[in-house]
């Protein structure tokens, strides 16, 4: 049983057995009912942009987290959710998952406005991606409206959260995880005064957006706090009317900052004209990966390293549920739109698997590292072209590669395998080829073989060669481990 | 609300209401003017 979410006054989120709850503190229980007795929340729920939430006749039959125990009164609604396939985190997307994010935000506040409820927090950790596709999870953030509120109060922490680390990727080039895992509410105006030059302080976006909230919040040292209550309209119409304008803003802002004018990165390019296979061998490749899927049918797949992700797509169309990573955000971008636009189940993310995210948050408990997430959390792992980069580029040992493998899968593998001789090895080990000499065919298989057993396999050129690997009985590779 | 309103941000927040206030009470005194033109009858103005 574990708590999390604490931020929020009204309720908590917390995991038990595998399932996910929500308690709803007596305060707040009217608005929650409220909200999902509306067609607003039935309509987005069977759209699939809400998550599927039923209220628990009986709040007690559920086990609390420690913290928690002992609070739960008369008046309590406990919610349940059903869980999201694959845990994911902001940092783990790319400028436009980022975007779609935020729009799912605006669209839920400018309808809950429209339908008398107002989105009370705007943070991208409200949202998931189910496969492409973003969820709405906190369906505690509806509250009821008055009708004369002309302020929309998440305004700013929009603003910190999904458009100014767009614009810091779109005008800086910074990559959301260099913002989002040190910031967890966003950047503030000032951070982003100090990556910008000084004639773009006075040009849109820049001049309304940061230039004048920075200038405004320099001349509100005494910080009253008065100055900060929510204002109210005349008359109900006159509400809507601002607060529509305001969202519209907020839209034009975000589709500024995330219209991305990039240079394609030498990765993403990589299946169209980078990667070093002859047409045949590329073709025998996809030809081989396509009869293991056909043959072994996993229902999840991880394909770590799946660049633009051809053979993640491969998977998906067999009726694997796929989560793609790759270090390139670029590439991983272009899978989520091929994804989208295929109707495809993929969750695409930006992970380094050299280096793959923590556990971070308050106590390192709010969002789970990603291998703690991956691990025997799927039927099959995909690790096509990426062995030579672990060798090479993090110096990881052959052994401990396919050590993490065997953690991750429940059951297959389909690995890789190129030697030191390969061009493509040698090009990115430029010039140390000798720190490879243990690197052999025969190596790759005694180490595979301390977990797992090699069902079959090919030889795509003469210098790689993909291995389908069936993992042994947990005890073997425990103890051979 | 227990989110942080931001400084600046609201600020500015206030200053686009303040400004669509008066374009939203423009707006309806220009087409209650119009209005009443049209139609030379004060009482067609909602």
């Amino acid at each position: 049983v574990g708590l999390h979410s604490f931020r929020d006054p009204d309720g908590y989120v917390f995991e038990s057995q595998g399932r996910i709850f929500r308690c709803v503190l007596p305060h707040a229980a009217d608005d929650l009912r409220a909200f999902l007795g509306s067609s607003l929340a039935a309509q987005w729920m069977a759209e699939g942009k809400l998550v599927h939430t039923r209220i628990l006749q009986n709040p007690f039959e559920v086990e609390l987290p420690a913290e928690c125990q002992g609070r739960l009164t008369t008046g309590t609604v406990m919610l349940e959710h059903t869980p999201i396939v694959f845990r994911n985190y902001p940092y783990e997307w790319t400028p436009e998952m980022l975007c779609s994010a935020a729009t799912l935000t605006l669209e839920s506040a400018l309808a809950a406005m429209r339908a008398g409820f107002v989105l009370k927090d705007a943070t991208p950790y409200n949202v998931m991606f189910d496969g492409a596709k973003p969820v709405f999870l906190d369906v505690l953030s509806f509250r009821r409206r008055d009708p004369l509120e002309s302020i929309w109060q998440p305004y700013a922490q929009f603003m910190r959260t999904f458009v100014y680390p767009l614009m810091a990727c779109r005008y800086f080039g910074l990559r959301l995880d260099e913002i989002l895992l040190t910031h967890r509410d966003g950047l503030e105006p000032d951070r982003l005064l100090a990556l910008c030059p000084s004639y773009r302080l006075l040009l849109p976006p820049f001049l309304s957006s940061v230039t004048i909230p920075f200038l405004l919040a320099r001349g509100d040292r005494q910080g009253a706090a008065d100055a900060y209550r929510v204002r109210h309209a005349h008359e109900a119409g006159e509400a809507s009317f601002i607060l529509e304008r305001l969202f519209a803003r907020a839209m034009r802002l975000l589709r500024r900052a995330s219209t991305v004018r990039r240079r394609r990165t030498t990765t993403s390019q990589y299946m169209e004209s980078g990667h070093p296979y002859a047409p045949g061998e590329f073709a025998e490749k996809e030809r081989f990966v396509a009869a293991a899927f056909q043959r072994w049918s996993p229902k999840s797949v991880l394909d770590i390293g799946c660049n633009t992700g051809r053979f993640s797509l491969l998977a998906a169309r067999t009726g694997a549920q796929v989560v793609a990573i790759d270090h390139d955000a670029d590439a991983v971008s272009e899978l989520w739109k091929s994804a989208g636009e295929a109707n495809s189940d993929i969750l695409p993310l930006v992970v380094d698997i050299g280096r793959p995210p923590g556990a971070c948050g308050w106590q390192n408990s709010e969002c789970t590292a990603f291998l703690d997430r991956a691990r025997a959390g799927f039927e099959c792992v995909l690790m096509l072209a990426l062995i030579h980069h672990l060798l090479v580029n993090e110096r990881v040992p052959l052994a401990t590669i396919l050590q993490l493998i065997a953690e991750l899968t429940t059951g297959l593998a389909i690995v890789e395998y190129i030697d030191p001789g390969d061009s493509h090895f040698q090009r990115i080990a430029r010039g140390r080829i000798a720190l490879h000499r243990d690197v052999t065919p025969k190596a790759f298989e005694d180490a595979a073989c301390l977990w797992f057993h090699i069902l079959d396999s090919g030889e795509i050129s003469p210098t790689r060669r993909i291995y389908v690997l069936q993992k042994k009985e947990t005890e073997t590779w425990r103890a051979a481990s | 609300v227990y989110t942080d309103p931001g400084s600046g941000l609201f600020f500015i927040q206030v200053i686009i209401a303040a400004v669509l206030t008066v374009a939203y009470r423009f707006r309806r005194l220009l087409a209650a003017r119009l209005g009443i033109r049209r139609s030379g009858n004060p009482s067609c103005e909602s």
